[in-house]
């Protein structure tokens, strides 16, 4: 009884375990391993011994066993198997604690850990239903003889996984793994292609699958090809076969490597594609290549440790890091989990000397240093020097000069050092001479000049001197003054003003629409100008040393006289309807846009307004504020006439204008008044009539089209 | 043997059974208390530390958005083959039934439209630019030349909004806003993501505050608009009688109540908002500083062209944008409209160009000459290309072109980026012949050389981890430097 009571409690824990062992197996990809269970975990490789002879003897013992209903026997049997069980699971969940220390090769870590798993299950299985299958021999020969290949395999994977990949058969087969090949002496096949072919195709393609007839694993099988033909063909389409599979989508069947299979890199496709390209040599070397080759250029990259090598120290405390930081002073590592940090410093006004100062803790660690704008001294560059591992400092536009640069020359790690913008000599830069891993030097916008940079070059033949742009004997063009007023329409008079952004630009303008030039047009004094009556304001900039600028214009509108009453014959069309017939005299004038809300649109009709006055009015001018836009079929009216009287029954033409028309595209849009002049006359009744142009011109995108006529105010004087 | 069989059953009995299943979960529970996050549904969010998951190549992103997409055959990608072939009919082979926008899709035939600009090639690369860009052609050495973008997206809204955001329909956190979640502010004293707009003459298309939005991330990283006047941001001045000191006593009283607000009812919002107002306030000394460009050297004027003085030009948004990223802006995105060229395109793009190409390339020597190239990663280019045949009439010197996302040309320049030209596009310029790059693509390539693993920049928000990449991206190994 006590002998049973053991049994039970040990295959109570055996099972626990189990369902621990699964749970883990299956979510245990995010376990946080404890300490204590990391040595449990390291006790794999020990424990691991008594499930394989447990399990082992167990087995050999249900195949062999003949007498089976001696009790001793079937006692010894199943206590061989509770614990070769018990063993198996402790190893197992050994195994998944070590697991997680990384550092092992994934696909077979997969295997073996499934396999493990299998063999725990499969022994705890074999014992909870021991009595069942004992009573058949061939159920206990089959249990018997999975477990044992189960053991096998997952021994096999253990094996490889501390021994490396084919450390069995090593010594029986002469293949030999190249580790670390020097550039000059790398091969492109054997070095670049070839473990390319063996990571990802061999697995299918070697002597024992032999997949598609193809085998991969030498140079002549490789060229034989498979039962689809040879692999490659420099004169096909896509070079042949194997680029072709490969380049396939991955869902289709025939792409290679098949879809759930470890697929090629692009980096590898690359070398794959580049190696055929240049006539998939066997013996070439990767330095036979041209200097700026695509392969070449992989291959350094392949063959070359691509991660830099850590730094030299160890990382600062966080808590000292995170005291460091403020507003005014960013001290971060470059990275998660790096050692190394860079210092920024922003604000002028909060910048302190005393501020570098206080970085003392972290000067091993500090690898990047801006100080750009800062107002560092000559005296500071004492306190920058104790950064022992600086390798990039900014000092553009501090107020350095030069003078005490000698200061410099421990920092022996420094690579990149941007001085523009500050007052050193080219004399102080000696000091640059000590400092052997210093390859960017930015020197724009100091006293030195070209003569002093190119001694510098010479000097320094290693150093990539950046001197920037010199603006200096370049002309450039002033911009157009900007024209300030808001009113554009003004009743009595309005002021104006006139700007530039350019500091000492003058500014020349007229008001009778001619261009300003710098003898003669007044100068804006900086007080605004008065304008009284309708004109055009023109203005221009000058400065010597620039060319003159564009002319800006505005036309400004004097009311004048309004209508009582404004009727429009035709109503406009309804996307451009403004404000209706108040528009034409509502003094806002329109923008460039043509969708904004203040212009009357016309295009199947005529614009005919009919102005109204109570009271007969003297009248001799009318002009029109329209918007021509010819990308947008927006065109100068055909023909204006100007019709007067004192009832809308009896009226006499005044005026008939016909604009001149644009005989090409390219201009953007832009507004221009009409104006219609007669002999002065007392007048009830004013009507205009606009007509759109009927047929766009030939050079026109829009030709034969109509063409719109866009009106936004009649001023009457 | 009937004996043995039913005692195996008897031994299975229900208590049994129960009470080895609690030893199984026993086995489970053990197991579950080291997976502590297993089951509190939150496991990602702890890689955000504000710091880049590796060391980066570049600190900060400028980013040219050109809207309106401008038009790479007269730009970019030089097709002689269209001149040859010009008023011809784009061959059904080469279209391959691509769809078109409704601006054309009811045109009668699609005659191939050359470009009438002439093109040279430049710098070390042998990269083809056309006559408009004199100033880009200086620096080619400096950029590398993406000439196979491509998008799904075949018009302006979801094109521009799939570039911002990853998505082609809106809500989700912009570029800008996922680089401040995934980054943290540089500068404490100024937004780690500023936007900045300018309008050419050209015909434009509208950018919206969508575009800068921080979707579901936390509002600090929402884009902060500037304005385009002479004080880029309003309000930042104490109004009279209120003196720093005041201001202080205000703010710290206003965190107090917003504070009890929050203990109340935990917006996070409320916390967001006590943030903003904090940094507003040290914003207060911190963007005169920035934005006074009085100081500049006449030399910068010129190298960015006198238009760099006006406000709320392309090339005063260059300077600007070179001046906020110096001083620690993670994210200064531009936006400049008006490249929409379906018609009269030769004139339109000639405005275009004036305005942009000389601030633009001024920007990249600027940065450069500063030593700040490096580590900046400066990126000039729209949402879409456009078509190699003529939108409306073809006429020897003028034609339009329509949206065309299967092919168009960025740049990309500075930090961990290897100058060049990459991709190839036919002989017709429609279609890609080698080395495509797709929206995603670009993305996870710019959060790469920040440093940011675009698989693992991930927030969770209505029951999923979202990325700006989504669930695609592949990082452009080739014009990594």
């Amino acid at each position: 009884m006590t002998q049973t009571n053991w049994k039970a409690i040990f295959f109570n824990l055996c099972f626990a375990l189990n369902s621990l062992l699964l749970f883990l197996a299956f979510f245990g990809a995010k376990m946080v391993v404890p300490t204590v269970l990391q040595v449990a975990g390291r006790l794999h490789p020990l424990v691991l011994h008594f499930p394989i002879v447990l399990l082992l003897f167990a087995g050999v013992w249900a195949l062999c066993q003949r007498n089976k209903d001696n009790p001793l026997v079937s006692m010894l049997g199943e206590s061989l198997l509770l614990s070769a069980a018990v063993s198996g699971v402790l190893t197992a969940l050994a195994g998944i604690f070590l697991s997680k220390e990384g550092g092992y090769s994934e696909d077979t870590l997969f295997w073996h850990k499934w396999s493990g798993v299998a063999v725990s299950m499969i022994s705890m299985g074999w014992y909870s239903f021991r009595e069942a299958i004992r009573l058949s021999e061939s159920l206990s020969r089959i249990i018997a003889g999975i477990s044992l290949i189960t053991l096998m395999v997952a021994g096999h994977y253990g094996a490889t996984l501390t021994h490396g990949e084919n450390y069995l058969f090593a010594p029986a087969s002469n293949e030999k793994q190249p580790l670390d090949i020097p550039l000059e002496e790398a091969l492109i096949y054997a070095h670049l292609v070839r473990p390319i072919l063996k990571e990802k195709c061999m697995g299918c393609h070697n002597s024992a699958k032999l997949k598609g007839e193809l085998n991969m694993e030498t140079e002549a099988l490789l060229l034989k090809g498979g039962k689809n033909g040879v692999l490659w063909d420099n004169t096909a389409d896509q070079l042949g076969l194997l680029l072709q599979r490969v380049h396939l989508s991955p869902d289709e069947k025939e792409h290679m490597p098949p879809k759930g299979k470890s697929q090629l890199t692009e980096e590898e496709i690359n070398i794959l594609y580049h190696w055929i390209k240049n006539g998939a040599s066997f013996s070439k070397k990767v330095v036979e290549l041209p200097e700026n080759d695509t392969l070449r250029l992989l291959a350094i990259s392949r063959l070359k440790p691509v991660e830099e090598p850590p730094y030299p120290f160890a990382p600062a405390d966080e808590a000292t890091i995170e005291k460091l930081n403020n507003d005014y002073r960013v001290v971060a590592p470059l990275a998660l989990n790096s050692p190394a940090l860079s210092v920024d410093f922003y604000g002028v006004a909060a910048f302190n000397s005393a501020h570098l100062n206080e970085l003392e803790p972290v000067k091993e660690q500090v690898v990047s240093l801006n100080l750009n704008k800062m107002p560092v001294k000559d005296e500071d560059l004492r306190s920058i020097a104790m950064f022992s591992n600086l390798r990039k400092l900014n000092l553009a536009f501090t107020r350095i000069t030069g003078a005490t640069m000698n200061e410099l020359k421990v920092l022996q790690s420094l690579r990149s050092l941007s001085l523009s913008g500050t007052s050193v000599k080219g004399t102080d830069l000696e000091a640059l001479s000590s400092l052997t891993e210093l390859s960017a030097l930015f020197l724009w916008n100091t006293s030195l000049s070209e003569q002093d940079i190119s001694a510098l070059k010479q000097r320094f033949p290693k150093i990539n001197i950046e001197s920037g742009y010199k603006g200096a004997g370049i002309v450039a063009k002033l911009n157009a003054p900007i024209i300030e007023g808001e009113e554009q329409v003004f009743s009595s008079s309005t002021k104006v003003k006139l700007k530039n952004f350019i500091q000492g630009a003058v500014l020349h303008y007229t008001l009778d629409g001619s261009e300003p030039d710098s003898l003669n047009s007044p100068i804006f004094s900086g007080d605004s100008i008065s304008i009284e009556k309708s004109c055009q304001l023109s203005a221009k900039a000058f400065l010597p040393g620039w060319i003159s600028s564009e002319v800006s214009k505005r036309s400004f509108y004097k009311t004048g006289i309004l209508p009582d009453s404004i009727v429009l014959l035709y109503p406009p069309n309804p996307q451009y309807k403004g404000e209706g017939p108040k528009t034409l005299a509502n003094k806002k004038i329109g923008e460039t846009d043509f969708r904004s809300n203040k212009w009357l649109g016309y295009k199947e009709t005529n614009l005919e307004a009919l102005l109204l006055f109570r009271k007969p009015t003297i009248l001799s001018s009318v002009s029109f504020s329209t918007l021509i836009d010819i990308g947008s079929y927006i065109m100068p009216a055909a023909e204006i006439q100007v019709w007067g009287g004192n009832d809308p029954q009896h009226l006499v033409l005044l005026k008939k204008l016909n604009p001149q028309q644009p005989t090409k595209l390219g201009m953007p849009g832009y507004k221009i008044g009409f104006n219609c002049s007669f002999e002065a006359k007392k007048l009830s009744v004013l009507k205009v009539i606009v007509k759109p142009v009927k047929k766009l011109p030939s050079w026109h995108p829009g030709k034969g089209e109509m063409g719109w006529v866009f009106v936004d105010e009649i001023f009457l004087e | 043997m009937e004996k043995e069989l039913l005692e195996h059953g008897l031994n299975m009995n229900r208590r049994k059974f129960l009470s080895r299943m609690s030893l199984g979960l026993g086995g489970i529970a053990l197991g579950s208390l080291m997976i502590p996050e297993l089951f509190s549904g939150n496991g990602e969010e702890m890689i955000m530390a504000g710091l880049p998951h590796f060391a980066p190549k570049a600190k900060r992103v400028i980013y040219l958005f050109q809207n309106g997409a401008p038009s790479q055959l007269d730009l970019f990608d030089y097709k002689p083959k269209l001149r040859e072939m010009q008023g011809q009919d784009l061959p059904a082979s080469i279209r391959m039934g691509q769809r078109l926008t409704g601006m054309t899709s009811n045109q009668k035939t699609f005659p191939l439209a050359g470009s009438k600009f002439a093109f040279q090639q430049y710098g070390a690369h042998g990269m083809w630019l056309s006559e408009l860009l004199p100033h880009t052609a200086k620096i080619a050495d400096d950029l590398c030349f993406i000439r196979t973008m491509y998008t799904e997206a075949i018009n302006h809204d979801p094109a521009l909004t799939f570039f911002q955001t990853g998505a082609q329909v809106g809500n989700r956190p912009s570029m800008g806003a996922w680089l401040s979640y995934g980054l943290g502010s540089e500068n404490k004293n100024l937004p780690a993501f500023c936007v900045l707009l300018s309008k050419g003459k050209g015909n434009s298309q509208g950018v919206y505050s969508k575009l800068w939005t921080n979707g579901f991330l936390d509002s600090v990283h929402q884009g902060v608009q500037f304005s385009n006047g002479e004080n880029p941001v309003l309000y930042l001045n104490n109004p009279d009688a209120i003196d720093k000191a005041d201001r202080r006593r205000m703010l710290d009283r206003l965190a107090s109540l917003n504070e009890e607000s929050f203990q109340t009812f935990g917006d996070p919002e409320i916390k967001a908002k006590i943030q903003q107002y904090e940094m507003a306030y040290r914003m207060q000394t911190a963007i005169p500083e920035v934005t006074d460009v009085s100081k500049e050297p006449e030399g910068i004027i010129k190298l960015y062209g006198p238009d760099c003085l006006v406000p709320g030009t392309y090339a005063a948004n260059c300077l600007l944008a070179r001046k906020l990223s110096e001083s620690g802006v993670r994210f200064v995105q531009l936006y400049h409209q008006g490249w929409d060229a379906h018609d009269n395109l030769p004139s339109q793009i000639v405005g275009q160009c004036i305005d942009t190409d000389q601030a633009s390339a001024a920007l990249i020597t600027d940065l450069k000459q500063r030593g700040l190239l490096d580590e900046t990663l400066v990126i000039w280019g729209g949402e879409f290309g456009r078509t190699n045949f003529c939108q409306g009439v073809l006429t020897p010197d003028n034609y339009g072109r329509d949206h065309h996302p299967r092919c168009f040309t960025i740049w990309m320049a500075g930090g961990g980026i290897k100058p060049g030209v990459y991709g190839e596009t036919d002989e017709f310029g429609y279609n890609i012949a080698s080395n495509p790059v797709h929206v995603h693509d670009f993305h996870a390539t710019a959060l790469h050389l920040m440093g940011l693993d675009h698989e693992k920049l991930v927030y969770k928000h209505l029951g999923r981890r979202y990325r700006l990449t989504d669930v695609s991206g592949k990082i452009v190994q080739g014009i990594l430097g």
